[in-house]
């Protein structure tokens, strides 16, 4: 039944007895069409804090679906960048889907966030940092939804331009809303007992 | 917060208040506070229309204040938002726009190489001969139960030695009827492809030569279920040492 439904791609590559001249080019081309969104997507996720895992699974999908979708190189390096990418749009997309599909269905795999082994000294770190971000939540909870989505995005490793950008909002606005945001953040922080250095 | 007696009695384990602590801390928090119930999450066409700038403005504030604190629509989000990101702004874009002036980023390069040297030369003073090179981190990563890919890759997973390299082998996935393992070069051609019914790829010796030869590949195996669904584990890069 496997073989019945395997993707063609493998099809070309394993049934053949010697390798087909046109499967090198077709890998070339796929990763040099990979490679150049590769890089951007890369770039954009790790300062958004996603890990490679996410984007390798990614990447992998779209190299799997141009594979099945295009015949040869020559088509796989005509192709226009609108349409990888849709494609990695779609996938991207698609295992979104697929995950809450299983989270749906297995929920204990998804209940709390990964074990980590860690020494003592990285136990007091993480309680630390976990007093201090729950603080951080209950702060945030107080402000008025303008300043608290943009605080948020800038927490969360969003830069100004592209807050700007998700909201649609001018960057006066932004620049008002997160100065003064994170001043209330600051003035909260302090009055639930934490300090910054150059204030002790 | 001063009745914490952590920081009374422990000087050197304060909170880290600098700008890249409170994200960290903020971060953690909202990974750490995943809740089962995803009623309130917005639909995956939704998070694309936010991610992909088409969603209405007055839509976003409220979704984004959402999406920015619940621990599954935010890793969503990025990898959205990342590839919307790529098609959206491309490099050139955003070197057209003007808070890049030519001026701007002849300041910045200057300040970059200025602190490159000082950060280099400060991090040579503060590395001990025997420390760890630069291609070996000296945290390793943290160890995960899954990254959500389904398929978890049981051996090999980083390095292995080329006299070890006998079988590949992965975890069981509940209501498979077969598994597909597929083994690429760092190119992306495909090596190996074999169906199989078990957890554990056995390699015969021609096919340890062929990986060994590369002295790097890829492998991934695809689970197929009973409903005809896939699921695939990530794309996982071993080397191969002496």
């Amino acid at each position: 039944m496997l073989a019945e439904t395997r993707p063609r791609v493998y099809d070309r590559a394993v049934t053949s007895d010697a390798p087909s001249s046109d499967i090198p080019s077709l890998s070339s081309a796929l990763e040099a069409t990979l490679a150049r969104l590769g890089r951007m997507i890369r770039s954009v996720g790790a300062r958004h804090g996603l890990g490679d895992p996410e984007i390798d699974a990614l990447m992998q999908e779209v190299r799997i679906r141009l594979w099945r979708a295009q015949s040869d190189g020559e088509r796989i390096s005509a192709l226009p960048t609108s349409y990888v990418h849709r494609t990695a749009t779609t996938a991207a997309l698609d295992l979104i889907r697929q995950r809450r599909r299983h989270a749906e269905r297995e929920p204990e795999l998804y209940a709390g966030p990964p074990a980590a082994l860690a020494t003592t000294r990285q136990a007091d770190e993480r309680a630390l940092a976990s007093d201090l971000g729950a603080a951080i939540v209950h702060v945030l909870t107080g402000l008025g939804e303008a300043r608290r989505v943009v605080v948020r995005l800038h927490l969360a490793g969003y830069e100004r331009e592209e807050i700007m950008a998700l909201l649609g909002w001018t960057d006066a606005k932004i620049r008002n809303l997160l100065s003064r945001g994170m001043q209330d953040l600051r003035d909260g922080l302090r009055r639930a007992g934490y300090t910054w250095p150059e204030t002790r | 917060m001063n009745d914490d007696p952590r920081r009374d009695t422990q000087s050197d384990m304060t909170p880290d208040m600098t700008p890249d602590g409170l994200r960290d801390a903020y971060q953690r928090q909202v990974r750490s506070s995943a809740s089962l119930d995803r009623r309130d999450c917005p639909s995956p066409d939704a998070l694309q229309r936010l991610a992909d700038e088409s969603l209405a403005i007055k839509r976003r504030a409220v979704m984004l204040d959402h999406v920015m604190g619940c621990a599954h629509c935010a890793p969503e989000f990025a990898l959205l938002r990342s590839v919307a990101t790529a098609q959206l702004h491309p490099a050139s874009t955003w070197l057209r726009r003007p808070w890049l002036s030519p001026a701007r980023l002849a300041v910045a390069a200057t300040l970059l190489v200025a602190v490159g040297i000082g950060g280099s030369a400060w991090q040579r003073s503060r590395t001990p001969a025997t420390g760890p090179s630069a291609e070996q981190p000296a945290t390793p990563a943290p160890v995960l139960r899954d990254d959500g890919s389904m398929v978890t890759l049981v051996s090999p997973t980083d390095r292995v030695a080329g006299t070890d390299l006998r079988a590949l082998s992965w975890r069981r996935v509940d209501g498979a009827d077969g598994y597909v393992l597929d083994v690429f070069d760092t190119t992306g051609a495909l090596l190996l492809s074999r169906p199989t019914a078990d957890t554990v790829a056995a390699l015969n010796a021609t096919e340890v030569a062929q990986l060994a030869a590369g002295g790097v590949f890829d492998w991934m195996v695809t689970a197929r279920r009973v409903d005809g669904n896939e699921r695939r584990s990530s794309l996982t890069r071993v080397r191969i040492v002496q």
